[in-house]
């Protein structure tokens, strides 16, 4: 090799090496660092948008909305300074004007064509879904919910639940790939008996569900009205069936998907109070009803508001579901 | 040799350089971060924006901002101080007002005051307990006739139940016996009856109530799909093909061969479409306008995707248009 060629490959390592150093100024950020500030202040170039920015030093892209709520603007501009909140700096929603709600949607079934009471045509449920992007809505898990409900962190303005029920064939067909596509999270509450029979999902499907980020949840183990004494039952019969109902399918769920249920969604929804202490003797830190209502930080952790969604509803009337704030005067 | 030295040193210096700029306005950049007092102010005006208007967290979250921003300025370190204190305070006596509505009854003033204490801090715990997990109100006050010692033994003998107050016995209490169940029963042996009689009609209002109050009653699911399915045989029987797919499109598709029977249905009314599509052309053909419009209105109605049906119709139209137009000129 001659000296020529020797000369150039030093020059060239040294390009190399000057670039990467150039690169990683570029960056003077070390995001795995524990930050200790409520927040850290950093100036946008011209390449970071607001959800690049989450990722950066958030983890989640999706926390871009905590960025924008922080600094109260939609876009960054290059040169801009920006405060990147490290930890949640507004608990509840609340404001001197009111208080936030979440909306909770549940759903059954779908189907291609056909709609009842219980099923939505994929039609109309795309149709939701949809309404519910292009109004900036975001859709939150189950998990963030709770979270917001405890007082542990704080949640977009425009925040929304879905969630399904029973573990119908037709949300694996149908709302699953919707759900998807629009990059929605979602809770599918299941009652065990029914999965792998006539019309319900599989085990091996809610498998392929939950390792593509479904959350499964619990709805008992044979869907019984837990809130209803049964023709001849005793009380203590009653007791233990509820035990049962609401035992059974946490450890089955655990033992098929290797999760722990903390969420449960009563048969129809319907509760009383024995109902919620058994749930929380047995690690369940939520129940969801089927009454539609608010959901504001101070609803009960076991009487959780859901609007059942409706075959028959058009769009307008889903648009009523989803109240995300309430006047009070809080001064 | 000497030109080969001398061209890497350049070279290197250039590398140099440039890596020592980029760090450099990488040093400008935080440095200028650090002592941004044009933004500084800005966040200090949202602060004082936010407090008039009572949004005393967003007020305080700005002015922390305000503070990183400009380290050294102790007039927004002292409006911190200040903001806190006053916040805590006003926390506080909204916490003290809410008690007071709670002990007098007035649970919906007692939650107002106690969101507005949480509003103004965050961390306060009591204010957020009385919201999560209200005691039960205070029983009135009443003035009471019982003697001291009357009273003492009632005091331990509600003591005495409120101890044992959380067993379950008392606790399912509140559980409701099923008097659906009975009249459910009931709906269904008369749903099965009028069935068994031909009376379909009758049968749907009666499964559908059942459904209402348990949407996973299969018997009163099964009642529904029997009745369609019956109905829509009938249909079929009479050659109302459209009417009858209808029908058996309210059915489950899963019961029985209800979508075999639809899709037969479907193949059915494509090929009544087609007579009908074949005659309007006739009609075209002759300069029948308006009839050629009519058959091929039926043509779609029975095969709403007969594509050429549509397109013929559509242009039929607009030539009658044109046609009547022209007609009126003259």
């Amino acid at each position: 090799m001659s000296k020529k060629v020797i000369g150039h490959l030093i020059l060239c390592c040294i390009f190399v090496l000057a670039g990467c150093a150039a690169i990683r100024q570029e960056q003077p950020r070390n995001p795995s660092e524990p930050f200790e500030d409520e927040f850290i202040i950093v100036r946008a170039s011209q390449w970071d948008t607001i959800p690049y920015l989450a990722e950066i030093f958030l983890h989640d892209r999706s926390k871009d909305w905590m960025i924008r709520e922080c600094n109260g603007l939609e876009q960054s501009e290059p040169g801009q300074g920006l405060a990147i909140p490290m930890k949640p700096f507004a608990f509840g929603g609340l404001t001197a004007e009111g208080y936030q709600t979440v909306p909770i949607l549940s759903y059954h079934k779908f189907s291609k064509d056909r709609s009842d009471k219980l099923t939505v045509t994929e039609a109309a449920f795309k149709a939701q879904m949809e309404y519910l992007r292009k109004n900036d809505y975001r859709v939150i898990s189950a998990e963030q919910f709770i979270a917001f409900l405890d007082f542990k962190d704080q949640i977009p303005k425009k925040s929304v639940v879905i969630t399904a029920d029973d573990g119908w064939d037709s949300f694996y067909d149908i709302a699953f790939p919707i759900l998807k596509e629009y990059g929605f999270p979602a809770t599918l509450f299941i009652y065990t008996d029914f999965i792998g029979t006539n019309h319900a999902v599989s085990w091996e499907q809610l498998e392929i569900m939950s390792k593509q980020g479904l959350d499964i949840q619990c709805k008992s183990k044979s869907h019984r009205n837990l809130a209803v004494l049964k023709k001849n039952e005793s009380p203590k019969a009653y007791r233990e069936e509820v035990e049962k109902e609401i035992s059974f399918p946490t450890q089955l769920i655990a033992e098929k998907l290797g999760k722990k249920c903390s969420l449960f969604a009563y048969p129809y929804g319907e509760s009383n109070s024995f109902i919620a202490e058994t749930l929380k003797k047995y690690g369940y830190r939520a129940g969801f009803t089927l009454t539609g209502g608010d959901n504001p930080f101070f609803v009960g952790n076991y009487m959780i508001h859901r609007y059942p969604i409706y075959g028959q509803h058009e769009l307008e009337e889903f648009k009523n579901n989803l109240a995300v704030f309430r006047e009070e005067n809080l001064k | 040799m000497k030109k080969t030295g001398e061209s890497i040193f350049i070279l290197c210096l250039a590398a140099s350089l440039f890596s020592g700029c980029s760090s450099f306005r990488n040093f400008l950049d935080t440095s200028l971060i650090r002592t941004d007092v044009f933004l500084s102010e800005r966040h200090q005006l949202k602060a004082r924006e936010y407090e008039e208007s009572g949004e005393l967290q967003s007020a305080l979250l700005h002015w922390k901002i305000a503070r990183k921003l400009d380290p050294g300025n102790s007039e927004i370190e002292r409006k911190i101080t200040a903001l806190k204190s006053a916040m805590e305070k006003e926390s506080e006596q909204h916490f003290a007002t809410g008690i007071a509505h709670f002990r007098n009854q007035a649970p919906d003033s007692a939650r107002r005051e106690f969101l507005a204490a949480l509003r103004c801090n965050p961390n306060h715990k009591e204010a957020f307990d009385y919201l999560k997990n209200p005691p039960p109100p205070p029983p009135p006050e009443v003035k009471s006739d019982v003697s001291p010692k009357k009273k003492k033994d009632k005091d331990a003998k509600d003591k005495d139940a409120s101890e044992k107050g959380a067993s379950k016995e008392e606790k399912t209490d509140e559980v409701k016996p099923d008097k659906e169940a009975e009249n459910i029963e009931k709906s269904l042996a008369q749903a099965k009856q009028l069935l068994a009689a031909g009376q379909y009609e009758k049968v749907l209002p009666i499964a559908d109530k059942v459904l209402d109050h348990d949407y996973l009653n299969t018997e009163a699911e099964d009642l529904r799909n029997a009745s369609y399915y019956a109905m829509g045989k009938k249909l079929e029987q009479k050659e109302d093909y459209l009417a009858a797919m209808k029908t058996f499109a309210k059915a489950d598709p899963y019961y029985k061969d209800v979508r075999e029977i639809i899709a037969g249905l479907k193949e059915r009314l494509k090929k009544k479409a087609e007579v009908h599509y074949r005659q309007g052309v006739r009609h075209f053909i002759n300069e029948e306008l308006p009839l050629a419009i009519a058959e091929w209105e039926e043509a779609l109605r029975l095969a709403p995707d007969h594509k050429r049906a549509s397109q013929d119709l559509e242009s039929a139209r607009k030539m009658l248009e044109k046609m009547k137009a022209r007609q009126q000129q003259d």
